[in-house]
């Protein structure tokens, strides 16, 4: 395992420049996710990493080495892709053994590690079967081994869960989390799935317009965001966006406020926080919480969560109240210019954990 | 009445099918059975289907007169040759342009078919030149890299679209797991592409099998293939019905035979890319 390291590494497809040149540390055994909208250069950016795709500019370290110039071959990484990418004429068992064979392994010390990784990954029964004999999720389980067989330097995962079901997809997140903690791996995953950047990575790299946004750990990300952009990225439902005279009301462009902090209504308000009454839209009920799509002449569409067996119907008038102290407030360039404080914040203080929410915060 | 109707449609395609299919195939009947006539037979003004005295004369004296061994050689050796050698050319272009196409790959592709739409007899002056003065005429060894150049296009353009239905993640993944240039063509593509090459391959065999403008034009008798040798029985007096069919049925046998057992590669190789 290694540490990887792009210095000023870009991209140009002839005169278009889709990653502009930039800088990014990843530390040995830390769990990455590039996450970001379709065409925001993530996928690209694996590439590079991986040796695929050339860079136009920059350097790749590999603990300190630049490999820039060496072709994947060379460079020791496994790459696990979207279409797991099996070589279909060749069987289970072939396929994971081929990283060996390409190292020039013995056939018998390569079986036998085969026969290991096989039963890792539950897949003994199918070491003679071809590809297409199995389902999704197996051969996702294959191209899992095949990546791992070699010990590689490092994992490259190229949204590695987009083409299986959602049962499935939780079961191979955690299977890759778990495959993480054992070989202590450097791991770098590509999705657009907010969730699964969310609760895979150790740290998040917020990928608009092959632009590193931010980086940061999840809960940083979600409490603390750079910008607009990655305020309305993290959080599911997204974070709502009020402009015009309310922002300004506020002095700023932009009031962002999660859908878990509208609240709705009983009785008097705080001085200072605002109440309006909205117009219920769609509801859409999970279980444990509803989200419900709601509108108003000046704050326009918004997404608010209710309880899961709230009797909130479709129609209906409703008084919600927002608290400032929760608001996100940005500029005109789309810049955080504050991030609430209400939410409450945990510290570690020699060893003992500190709750400080805003109330406490307020008295001290 | 509905179905009816659809089991009338279905007669009626079956039997356009057939009476195609016949129709295509009765001149080579004919040659076939001609082939087993006296030339006395051949030429008689009443139809003789089976009813004839069938006789092996004129194997017997096309063999005494020609040697069709002779040429049964050049023809193998001119058609598996210029094959092996086209396959190894078009799988490096073919790879190249599926995999690492570039702005003009396109172009280049149309280019390259274009050639084919030339009338081939607009090249055989400056060809016929070139190849007396490099000593290629009436050689085998010409008329290998004349098939080649001919054939080219064609097997360029069908292994490209044999290669364009390999996922290139397949590729990339054999690169990641350390498989260099010579492991990645041999051990993931070749295999992967297998169907494609033989039906390739096996339609160049029979193009040049069945060639005869530039055989023709290039050959006189050292490196004559069977095509050629079929011609040398043509007569404008019509007397040699009977062993022209034997010259004709002898050479398109091998070629028949082949194609026969492996229609289905044949077919494959044919509508490939057609129905995308």
């Amino acid at each position: 395992m290694t540490t990887i390291e792009l210095v000023q590494v870009s991209k140009k497809f002839g005169t278009l420049e889709v990653i502009p040149p930039l800088d990014l540390k990843i530390e040995t055994g830390e769990f990455v996710v590039f996450v970001g909208p379709s065409g925001s250069g993530k996928t690209t950016l694996l590439r590079i990493i991986a040796g695929l795709e050339t860079a136009s500019s920059g350097q790749i370290l590999l603990g300190g080495k630049d490999v820039i110039k060496l072709p994947s071959a060379k460079r020791e990484m496994a790459m696990v892709f979207q279409s797991y990418a099996l070589y279909p004429h060749l069987t289970v068992g072939q396929n994971i053994g081929f990283p060996l064979k390409m190292a020039g392994v013995a056939r018998a010390e390569r079986e036998a590690r085969v026969i290991k990784i096989a039963e890792t990954l539950n897949l003994s029964p199918y070491l003679d079967r071809r590809p297409s004999a199995l389902s999704g999720g197996q051969r996702q389980r294959v191209a899992i081994g095949r990546a791992i067989i070699r010990e590689p330097r490092a994992f490259l995962f190229d949204e590695p869960l987009s083409n299986l079901d959602a049962a499935l997809r939780a079961t191979m997140r955690l299977e890759i989390m778990e495959l993480h903690h054992k070989f202590n791996a450097t791991m770098i995953f590509v999705t657009h799935d907010q969730v699964e950047a969310m609760t895979m990575a150790d740290r998040i790299v917020i990928l608009n317009q092959g632009r590193i946004e931010q980086t940061g750990s999840p809960m940083e990300l979600f409490t603390h965001p750079v910008n607009q952009f990655v305020a309305g990225f993290l959080g599911l439902p997204r974070m709502n966006f009020i402009g015009g005279e309310f922002a300004k009301s506020y002095g700023v462009k932009t009031i962002g406020i999660r859908p878990e902090s509208i609240a709705l209504s009983s009785g008097p308000a705080a001085i200072d926080h605002p109440k309006f009454s909205v117009e219920v839209g769609v509801i859409e009920r999970l279980g444990a919480d509803s989200f419900a799509h709601i509108s108003d002449s000046s704050l326009g569409k918004m997404t608010m969560r209710l309880e899961g067996d709230s009797p909130i119907r479709y129609g209906d008038r409703i008084m919600i109240e927002l608290n400032p102290e929760q608001f996100y407030r940005f500029n005109a360039e789309g810049l955080t210019i504050g991030s609430p404080i209400i939410r409450p914040i945990t510290s570690v203080h020699e060893g003992v954990v500190t709750t400080i929410n805003n109330k406490k915060r307020k008295r001290l | 009445m509905k179905i009816v109707m659809v089991y009338f449609k279905k007669g009626l395609v079956t039997v356009a099918a057939w009476g195609l299919g016949l129709l295509i195939f009765v001149p080579i009947l004919w040659t076939v059975l001609t082939s087993f006539k006296t030339e006395e037979e051949a030429v008689a003004p009443n139809l003789h289907i089976l009813n004839f005295s069938w006789t092996l004369e004129n194997y017997i004296e096309v063999q005494a007169r020609s040697d069709y061994f002779h040429h049964f050689w050049n023809s193998v050796v001119i058609s598996f040759g210029s094959t092996a050698i086209g396959l190894v050319i078009a799988v490096m272009a073919a790879w190249a342009m599926a995999f690492f196409p570039r702005r003009n790959t396109k172009d280049i592709l149309s280019w390259m078919l274009s050639t084919k739409m030339m009338p081939a007899v607009g090249a055989l002056i400056p060809i016929f030149l070139i190849f007396r003065d490099l000593n290629l005429l009436d050689s085998k060894m010409g008329l290998i890299i004349i098939m080649v150049l001919i054939n080219l296009p064609i097997m360029v353009w069908m292994l490209y679209s044999y290669f364009k239905e390999i996922p290139l993640a397949i590729l990339e993944a054999s690169r990641m797991d350390g498989a260099g240039l010579w492991s990645e063509v041999t051990l993931i593509l070749a295999p992967m592409a297998l169907p494609g090459l033989f039906s390739t391959g096996l339609l160049n065999l029979i193009l040049v099998w069945n060639e005869a403008f530039w055989t023709l034009n290039l050959t006189a008798a050292d490196a004559a293939p069977l095509s050629a040798f079929i011609a040398s029985y043509s007569s404008p007096e019509e007397l040699f019905y009977a062993k022209l069919s034997a010259a004709s049925t002898l050479a398109i046998a091998p070629i028949l035979i082949i194609g026969w057992f492996s229609q289905k590669q044949l077919v494959r190789g044919l509508t490939f890319g057609a129905v995308k």
